[in-house]
């Protein structure tokens, strides 16, 4: 029995810790149970790292969507893949729908509703667009700022992109214009619940945006091929105009020839 | 029947979407955790949530199936983390309790006291971040590993990429420091 020095033949502090959390092999284990009744330097360490382990228990992380709106973060991020941009298009084929359309039919939307100032909309798996508040932004030359930042990864702009940061300027302006209505709210669970609304309304929006857009270049599209028709028609009009004075001039110059012919006889 | 994080991941890869919304309900409470504790802000701790999950999306292609999902998500989480910590130049924020009020105990408090005292008097919680934050970041990804997600000391040996030793050592050096603070603490933690 040694009081005042531990005289533990080993890693010591390691061994300790590795009994102290149970994650020991079974040679240490009998080892240290062996030296333990001996040591009152390490029984009083082990018990005092006990009691610091009591204190760590008391320490959980603020549950913001138990504490005030009462529900699981389930809904707080997802990954969804509307299906809604493919119908109704007026293209035979998905292959023959523009770029913008066939990435925004293969979009993934993940919404946020966790909290107003991280709302964070991605449109592409393949990390084409995001849309954050947060501070993991691609790093600009200034400091994250609080308002939302549109960012562009792929180093030259498709047209479809353009579309898209349009929709998502709408979207995020419309957001942020219902929020600073609510902000003089009289809860944290009617603020979030009003959070929450706003979100799903601008995905509703947003999608209703992207039908919109896409029904318009289907409509573009019919107009041009209607167009194409009819120059088609008149072209072939002239052509068969044509034809006919043709057919009509040669049948004269026959009838001519014919007239001559039997003249001469 | 319940599906394995393996099985969801193999769905998952497959292009199964709700396979790995399960994923994501399943680890998005301690990848939140573990964020908060790391970095000490509810709202950065949410971002770090989302984009850990964005990115296990988008790098799920490249995912190696005999890997643990678990131990993947956590390498992105604590990468985000550390990016945090790189970005803002600074160690974990302790948030006041919103309950606290400050002026009515600002009154109470005695001439002697610190902020710190005052709110180390008042919550425990805010004690215990308050000890946390001042660790060295290594210590408190250890402990907080640990502690609170029950990993083996091999599993945070692979995700902090030291050795098994230096992680008992990690862990019994925060856990002294600790064992101090809450020692010196008003009303004794432990
Ligand atoms: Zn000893």
């Amino acid at each position: 029995m040694n009081d005042t020095r531990c005289t533990f033949d080993g890693p010591r502090d390691e061994v300790l810790v590795a009994y102290l959390y149970d994650d020991i092999g079974p040679r240490e284990r009998e080892a240290f149970e062996a030296h333990l009744p001996d040591c009152l330097i390490c029984r009083t360490e082990l018990d005092a790292l006990s009691d610091v382990r009591g204190g760590l228990a008391a320490w959980a992380p603020p549950d913001v969507l138990d504490g005030i709106g009462g529900t699981a973060p389930s809904s707080a991020l997802r990954i969804v893949n509307p299906e809604s941009p493919r119908v109704s298009t007026g293209f035979r084929t998905f292959a023959e729908a523009p770029v913008w359309l066939q990435a925004a039919a293969a979009m993934l939307v993940v919404a946020a509703s966790l909290g107003l100032a991280n709302l964070n909309l991605t449109y592409s798996p393949s990390a084409g667009l995001s849309v954050s508040t947060g501070w993991m932004l691609p790093a600009p030359a200034v400091t994250p700022a609080p308002a939302p930042v549109v960012t562009a990864a792929a180093p030259t702009p498709d047209p479809w992109q353009a579309d898209l940061t349009v929709l998502e300027q709408k979207v995020m302006a419309g957001v942020k214009a219902q929020l600073a209505a609510t902000e003089a709210s009289d809860g944290d669970a009617a603020l979030l619940a009003r959070v929450r609304n706003i979100v799903q309304e601008s995905e509703r929006r947003q999608q209703r945006e992207l039908a919109l857009r896409v029904a318009e270049v289907a409509r573009e599209s019919q107009v041009q091929r209607q167009a194409d028709l009819v120059k088609i028609d008149r072209n072939l009009g002239l052509i068969q105009r044509s034809t006919g004075v043709e057919v009509m001039r040669t049948q004269q110059q026959l009838n001519t020839l014919a007239q001559r012919v039997s003249q001469q006889r | 029947m319940t599906s394995t994080d393996e099985e969801l991941v193999a769905r998952s890869m497959g292009g199964d979407h709700d396979s790995f919304n399960q994923l994501i309900l399943r680890w998005e409470r301690p990848i939140y955790a573990l964020a908060y504790r790391t970095i000490g802000r509810e709202e950065d701790a949410r971002d770090v949530c989302q984009e850990t999950f964005l990115r296990a999306y988008r790098a799920l292609p490249k995912f190696r199936r005999e890997a643990k999902f678990s131990s993947w998500i956590y390498r992105i989480a604590l990468n985000l983390c550390r990016d945090w910590a790189r970005r803002e130049r600074r160690t974990p924020v302790v948030q006041l309790p919103e309950d606290m009020d400050l002026i009515e105990m600002a009154a109470a408090v005695g001439p002697s006291e610190s902020i710190e005292d005052l709110v180390a008097r008042k919550d425990l919680t805010a004690r215990v971040e308050l000890a946390m934050a001042r660790l060295p970041d290594e210590q408190r990804t250890a402990i907080v590993l640990k502690e609170y997600h029950g990993l083996t000391f091999q599993e945070i040996a692979d995700l902090q990429g030291c050795p098994l030793s230096t992680v008992k050592t990690r862990l019994y050096q925060g856990l002294s420091v600790l064992r101090r603070e809450f020692a010196r603490s008003p009303g004794r933690v432990a």
